[in-house]
């Protein structure tokens, strides 16, 4: 019966781990693209390399690196609410990236309207989680959770004292990082801002072209999200500061919408 | 225990420590009114902030026309958000022994050494308060302004003060609402003790400054303020339990009292125009009493360097409308202006401010070079006069630029190492861009994706888990089948044993039976009676070393003996031989 289980075990370990590998991407195409994007945003031509990461970002090599890219792409086009949603996309994968951090800082000193971000502080910013991505956190975890299971797999057959110490220090760290990665993952899904996309949006007090427009929010402006009827966003600056707008006019940076699917591909539109 | 102690001292030590590295030490001196009566006393504050400990008691100036009493010292330890703030202060009461008024302070202490002084403030001392009359009651309200008659802008002190002798709460003030007028608080209110026409009342004090924009009469209104009384007598000892600030606002039926509603009587105010005589053309309407100083930093540089020219503009009065000064072009070198700093500051007796404004000037040619003076005029209504301040005559003096120079920069250098960073040149930003893409194909990978995706993540998440109970419920399974009962029988075999030798002590019976059930668990048997040659028999049968079965059979042929002699063992070593040998034999067997 031992044996049985050993043998499952190490089995399940062999299958874990050796999926890494055959999951691993064939990078050849996809990497053709990259460098074809980068090119094209070298030589200027940077609706042309847009598409490009677009593209990447389409197949699922939605990288940190590849979002940055496309915000700066979109920076050079003037789209500056686009560049700052790919930037913020890019800090969800690459937090502690200083080109990132330099860039996105620069491209928010060009929004018009003053907001202040700091208006609603998340758990994350407090812990400073914000420094860590979810796959990071989920892998520091599983780590822990390997080893904590270990121990106690451990004592099922020798209950020795040193197996006891080791039983409560790994409980602490793996109740710890069960609660980082709860804190994690509470702090992902109700990531709830988004990003003014049109030059000028008008914000109304319903969600109906007829009533009163309350104020004006401009290009880049970051905003939180409340939810959706129909084709109208209702918005959150602050207290006193929410209205409905029309939903092409913004994008939320944690909710990625694909785009069409029947859209030429990249490497057709290749010069 | 130990655990908590040396955790203990873990979270404090540092906490005593940052108090005595980083503490900034300051003293400031307070007292609980601005006015007093020859009747009242005062309470005078010296507060020390940054050290709990000092050398010496404060000395105050300033106190010869006061008489002093100690009212104690108290020290305090604040943790906000990590950061220690720590100090000591000082009480004492002081009574006027006659009208005038007094600058009380510097008070001077000493602590580490070093020799601290603190700020002055003014006590207005005046006669007694007499009624007007009629008897004032227990509770009422009177509103006063430090001058009738004002210049446009000029700022009065409306002072009020709310009297009471019985408790009063759940206060509500509503000032006048008067056109071109405005009210701004000054300060916290006070709370003190005064006699009033012979009576000892509690006193609250809000002070206000008051400024006018439009000359003529202007009537200020009433103030008004609603209050809940207190009717002496009337009150039971829970409602001061409950009236205390954890319950207000909890339980709000159960405080009782009467609502009162009192007013001030109104003031005449007479506001004039700013003269037109001698007004100068750059006048902007500031209103007050100013001073101004400037500092050039450094006055010494080389074609090329910068030096900034800082200019401070603060004072008494309209400091709000203190303008940013121009600074003309100038012949000898670039100007570059900052965003100007304004900082608010309000004492009991008035509202003032600071505007500090700076440029850095950069020269292109060398030589000696005047720095313009820059002028400001103001109002003062003390004077009734215009006044124009002038910015103190600066120098600035331009070395040849580092080129032409290099051999003698070089040279100096050399001799004092010290200059190197004074004569290094900020980096100066040109240009503002974003940074490049990013090129590596390395980019397209998410390190640990893989384990966030699909039946992966599920794997890593809820793996350990399953596998852990697998094997425990396998165990579990084990060790309820026949062989595994057996194993478990026989493992557990010796603990078993120790244990029950333990109780029998010495009995000879008890301690056959022990270790006769000893090795009925030991080879899954079930023998009813042990003979010593029974016990040696069934030793070697199980590969047990001839020696040890044979010292066995020996020491059960002793205790045997004991049995049937009716003996027991337990001042002979027999029991311990045999807990011995049955350990040997564990080895063995194993």
């Amino acid at each position: 019966m031992i044996r049985l289980i050993k043998l499952t075990t190490i089995g399940l370990l062999i299958v874990y781990f050796s999926s890494w590998g055959l999951m691993a991407k064939n990078l050849g195409s996809e990497t053709e693209i990259f460098f074809d994007a980068n090119q094209a945003y070298k030589n200027g031509r940077f609706q042309i390399a847009a598409d490009g990461y677009l593209e990447l970002i389409e197949n699922g090599f939605d990288a940190g690196h590849v979002y940055y890219n496309l915000g700066n792409t979109y920076f050079r086009l003037g789209s500056l609410g686009k560049a700052i949603l790919f930037y913020e996309r890019a800090r969800l994968l690459i937090p502690r990236n200083d080109d990132l951090a330099f860039n996105l800082s620069y491209a928010k000193e060009q929004v018009v309207d003053a907001v202040d971000e700091q208006q609603r502080i998340s758990m994350l910013n407090i812990s400073g989680l914000d420094s860590l991505n979810w796959q990071e956190t989920f892998f520091i975890f599983t780590i822990t959770n390997i080893f904590f299971f270990s121990i106690l797999g451990i004592r099922l057959v020798k209950e020795a004292d040193w197996s006891y110490y080791l039983f409560i220090l790994s409980a602490i760290i793996f109740s710890i990082c069960a609660c980082v990665l709860f804190i994690k993952w509470y702090g992902t899904i109700s990531d709830d801002r988004a990003v003014v996309l049109s030059e000028e949006a008008l914000v109304r007090a319903g969600p109906d072209i007829k009533d009163t427009v309350l104020f004006k929010l401009h290009e880049g402006t970051v905003v939180h999200y409340e939810r959706k009827e129909d084709n109208w966003a209702l918005l959150n600056l602050s207290k006193d500061k929410r209205g409905w707008v029309e939903s092409i006019h913004v994008e939320q940076i944690a909710k990625i919408e694909r785009k069409d699917k029947n859209a030429a591909p990249f490497s057709e539109r290749r010069l | 225990m130990k655990t908590i102690i040396a955790a203990f001292v873990l979270i404090l030590y540092p906490l005593l420590f940052c108090e005595t590295v980083f503490a900034d030490v300051s003293v400031s001196l307070k007292l609980d009114r601005v006015e007093a009566t020859l009747t009242d006393t005062v309470r005078m504050e010296i507060r020390v902030d940054g050290s709990r400990t000092s050398d010496t008691v404060p000395l105050i100036s300033g106190l010869e026309s006061f008489r002093v009493t100690k009212g104690g010292t108290s020290s305090r330890v604040k943790i906000i958000n990590g950061s220690v703030e720590s100090g000591i202060d000082y009480a004492y009461f002081i009574q006027p022994k006659k009208i005038g008024a007094f600058a009380i302070g510097p008070a001077v202490i000493e602590i580490d050494g070093q020799k601290l002084k603190s700020n002055t403030v003014t006590l207005e001392v005046k006669n007694a308060a007499q009624s007007a009359g009629a008897d004032t009651g227990p509770v009422f309200i009177e509103a006063s302004i430090s001058s009738n008659e004002v210049y446009i802008e000029e700022q009065t002190i409306y002072t009020l003060k709310l009297y009471h002798r019985i408790n009063v709460d759940d206060l509500a003030l509503s000032l006048p609402e008067i056109e071109h007028v405005s009210f701004k608080q000054l300060g916290d209110p006070r709370n003190y003790q005064t006699v009033y026409a012979g009576k000892s009342y509690h006193v609250l004090e809000v002070r206000y400054a008051l400024l006018a924009s439009k000359a003529g009469n202007v009537d200020i209104g009433p103030s008004k303020m609603t209050m809940t009384v207190r009717q002496p007598g009337g009150r039971s000892l829970f409602d001061d339990f409950f009236s205390d600030s954890f319950f207000k606002g909890r339980f709000p039926s159960i405080s009782s009292g009467r609502p009162l509603h009192l007013s001030t009587r109104p003031i005449e105010l007479k506001v004039h125009d700013l003269p037109q005589k001698g007004k100068p053309t750059n006048f902007t309407g500031l209103v007050g009493d100013f001073k101004i100083e400037s500092q050039l930093e450094p006055d010494n540089v080389r074609t090329g360097e910068s030096a900034t020219l800082t200019v401070c503009v603060s004072g008494k009065g309209n400091a709000t409308r203190i303008p940013i000064i121009d600074f003309p072009d100038l012949p000898f070198a670039q100007v570059y202006s900052d965003q100007p700093a304004f900082e608010t500051e309000m004492t009991d007796h008035g509202i003032g401010g600071t505007k500090t404004m700076k440029w850095a000037l950069v020269p292109e040619k060398e030589g000696r070079f005047d720095i313009p003076e820059l002028t400001l005029s103001y109002f003062n209504p003390e004077t009734h006069a215009y006044h124009t301040l002038r910015s103190p005559h600066q120098v600035l003096t331009v070395l040849p630029g580092k080129k032409q120079d290099e051999t003698v920069f070089n040279a100096s250098l050399d001799n004092n190492s010290n200059d190197r960073g004074s004569l290094k040149k900020e980096i100066e930003q040109i240009g503002e861009d974003i940074l490049p893409i990013h090129t590596a194909a390395g980019g397209l990978s998410v390190p640990f994706r893989i384990m966030t995706s699909g039946w992966r993540f599920w794997l890593s998440l809820a793996g350990p888990v399953a596998i852990y109970l697998v094997l425990l419920a396998g165990l579990n399974l084990r060790n309820r089948s026949h062989h595994g009962r057996a194993r478990s029988r026989s493992r557990n075999a010796y603990k078993k044993f120790m244990k029950r030798c333990r109780k029998v002590g010495g009995d000879s019976i008890d301690l056959l039976d022990a270790f006769k059930e000893y090795l009925n668990d030991k080879f899954s048997l079930s023998i009813g009676t042990l003979t010593s040659s029974d016990a040696g028999r069934l030793l070697e049968k199980h590969n047990v070393n001839t020696g040890t079965a044979g010292k066995i059979r020996q020491i059960i042929e002793t205790i045997e003996s004991a049995v049937y002699a009716g003996n027991n063992v337990k001042d002979s070593n027999v029991a311990d031989d045999l807990l011995k040998l049955v350990k040997t034999l564990e080895k063995e067997i194993r």
